[in-house]
């Protein structure tokens, strides 16, 4: 497979290689985000939680083997967030001095990915295919597909700016979507 | 017996294929459940790929945000 996927990603990290700890921080920034923002945590924990889980995934690859067959690195990763989650709240907690600390679990959190995980998870590989899909596919085509599919302009509008004609512009929007659809089922499953 | 075209389905959820040819179309997918079918295909297609651009969308505020924060502003260097 030509482009990038979670496995070259991890073994870049592993390696050491820069660009690929720029690549996964700059993929993974806006998952971890999210997430503390579900769980209510203010700016500075939010950057806490950021730092923290980008430690803790750095300290887990120096035994960490990626083994697609033993579990998905989504799988994976969402335990790290959440846990770090919770050791932020479990310091906030203990800073206050007033709430159960029971409400907190100790444990790795393994319960199945919530809808909004699994949606923003996907968002992040369809982010991720559509870059590949700019990469090598025709720059009219995927120009194409933006206009009409992303940014929601009229199919007409969108043939008279690219000046071709209508039945373009679908035949081109549907070979950006075919091809996305196929990137995105290989990063999934990589 | 003929078929509704792939790009006459999208024209038609484009709301840009004419009312008579919509009226025809709608009557046609009525009675084909091979059409009904491909466009309820498409249907999803579109609801696919608007939950994506939902999706984008909130992963690009969750970016800005980083970059706004104190972290964003330290890895930029500013």
């Amino acid at each position: 497979m030509a482009f990038v996927t979670h496995r070259s990603i991890l073994e870049g990290v592993k390696r050491g290689d820069e660009m690929s700890w720029e690549r996964f921080y700059r993929m993974y920034r806006p998952l971890v985000w999210l997430r503390g923002s579900d769980f209510g945590l203010n700016e500075s924990e939010q950057c806490d939680l950021l730092s923290d889980v980008m430690k803790a995934f750095f300290d887990a690859q120096k035994t960490f083997v990626y083994d697609s067959s033993k579990g998905r690195f989504r799988d994976y990763f969402r335990e790290i967030i959440r846990n770090q989650i919770y050791a932020i709240l479990r310091r906030r907690q203990k800073a206050s001095g007033n709430v159960d600390l029971d409400e907190v679990p100790e444990v790795m959190d393994e319960r199945p990915a919530t809808v909004a995980e699994e949606e923003d998870w996907q968002a992040m590989l369809f982010r991720q295919a559509l870059e590949e899909v700019k990469n090598t596919m025709d720059s009219r085509q995927v120009q194409a597909f933006i206009l009409c599919r992303l940014q929601q302009q009229r199919p007409n509008d969108v043939a008279k700016l690219l000046g071709v004609s209508q039945a373009t512009v679908y035949n081109d929007c549907k070979a950006v979507f075919v091809r996305l659809q196929e990137v995105v089922k290989e990063l999934d499953q990589a | 017996m003929m078929h509704i075209s792939d790009m006459d389905l999208e024209r038609y959820l484009d709301g840009v294929l004419g009312k008579v040819a919509s009226f025809m179309l709608e009557r046609h997918v009525n009675g084909c459940a091979e059409c009904r079918a491909r466009m309820e295909n498409v249907r999803s297609e579109r609801a696919y790929l608007a939950s994506m651009r939902a999706g984008l969308k909130r992963l690009e505020d969750a970016d800005e945000d980083v970059e706004r924060s104190s972290i964003g502003r330290s890895m930029s260097g500013n």
